[in-house]
């Protein structure tokens, strides 16, 4: 409260040169408040910071730089590179065992992909395509 | 047949890494556990052929046989089934990783009994997250005092958490114990522990349980096939 109350006019440097080393064991008490406040702010920032790297909802898991893909299918109407692309980005587990395939299987997934685009889809023709048994 | 397990390996790798990836985990931050437990020693060394190195077993005289018999495969063996105090200095000998230490008696048996030569022995308390009365494991309030006393022995290295919650099977159900699990561990970090493993998830709730912070993952049906 004292900072917020006008300065006396004196009327010369002198007088303002008083002033000022009056108030200066008021500024810095008034920098320790200060000091104090940026650490709390710093602290909820970190707290802020703390919360956002919980996992996420599976609902919000979408992939931000595929326009269409939702959290359980594929963007439709991909080309076969972008199909692989896409792939890559959002299963990379399957992608991995996609790699493995020839031509021909790989033509096969995509087929597939072109009838049912969802992600559980996809990755089930992948393993049977595999063989792996379950 | 060391096909078919490279095969059902792959494909247990390829569900774990997309759920990863749709969860925002990081890559590679979910390691495999193997179950093991009343399979062969043959299934063992095929799925050790595919490139699984660590394998969980419940019964020590059965997974103390199959050590023997595998001893050149130099694989990593957890154990996993219910402890009793009088079994304590074996698996204390023989195992890298218990995951079910369920009260600080066993806890403290396990540290004195580690030997020497061998590094300290990995831990986690079991958590009976659900209060199953059926079930091993801590209840939540007692996990604080047995993990504060755990991680001071010396020849153990608490490493987090394992339960087995109650079975159902919506997925937005199954991650909630999971989810009471991860902040019981974050709890416990915030109060100068350094816990860096929740062992849970199995075969039917993997993705809830990576969802939520697994670690490690205990999958048996899914790699060996069902059980004759």
């Amino acid at each position: 409260m004292p900072l917020l109350t006008p300065l006396p006019n004196t009327g010369t440097h002198s007088g303002w040169a008083s002033v000022l080393l009056l108030v200066a064991p008021l500024l810095l008490g008034a920098d320790d408040g200060y000091l104090r406040e940026i650490e709390e702010e710093a602290k909820r920032q970190a707290a802020t910071v703390t919360i956002d790297q919980s996992p996420p909802n599976p609902t919000a898991a979408t992939t931000a730089n595929m326009g269409e893909t939702t959290a359980d299918r594929l963007a439709s109407g991909l080309n076969q590179a972008g199909f692989e692309q896409a792939l890559r980005e959002n299963l990379p587990g399957t992608y991995a065992l996609y790699q493995q395939f020839d031509a021909t299987r790989k033509q096969k997934v995509y087929a597939a992909y072109q009838n049912d685009n969802r992600l559980a889809g996809i990755t089930e023709q992948v393993i049977q395509l595999l063989g792996a048994k379950p | 047949m060391s096909s078919d397990f490279a095969k059902r390996w792959q494909t247990v790798l390829a569900r774990i890494r997309d759920t990863e990836q749709r969860f925002r985990r990081p890559p590679d931050s979910v390691q495999l556990l193997a179950v093991s437990k009343t399979r062969p020693a043959t299934a063992i060394a095929a799925l050790a052929a595919a490139g699984q190195r660590r394998f969980g077993e419940n019964y020590l005289q059965e997974a103390l046989d199959k050590m023997a018999e595998l001893k050149a495969l130099n694989l990593e063996w957890h154990f996993i089934g219910p402890i009793q105090a009088n079994k304590t200095r074996s698996i204390a000998e023989h195992f890298a990783w218990v995951h079910s230490v369920d009260r600080l008696k066993i806890a403290e048996r396990l540290n004195a009994q580690r030997p020497a030569a061998l590094p300290p022995l990995n831990i986690c308390l079991e958590v009976n997250i659900d209060r199953e009365p059926s079930k091993h494991g801590l209840d939540e309030s007692q996990i604080t005092e047995v993990a504060q006393a755990a991680a001071a022995l010396p020849r153990l290295r608490l490493r987090g958490l394992m339960a087995i919650p109650a079975p159902v099977s919506d997925f937005e159900r199954q991650r909630q114990p999971f989810a009471r699990l991860r902040e019981l561990r974050d709890r416990l970090n915030a109060e100068g522990l350094a816990l860096d493993t929740l062992s849970i998830g199995m075969s039917d709730d993997l993705e809830a349980a990576i969802a939520e912070g697994a670690t490690l993952v205990r999958i048996g049906t899914a790699l060996f096939g069902p059980r004759a």
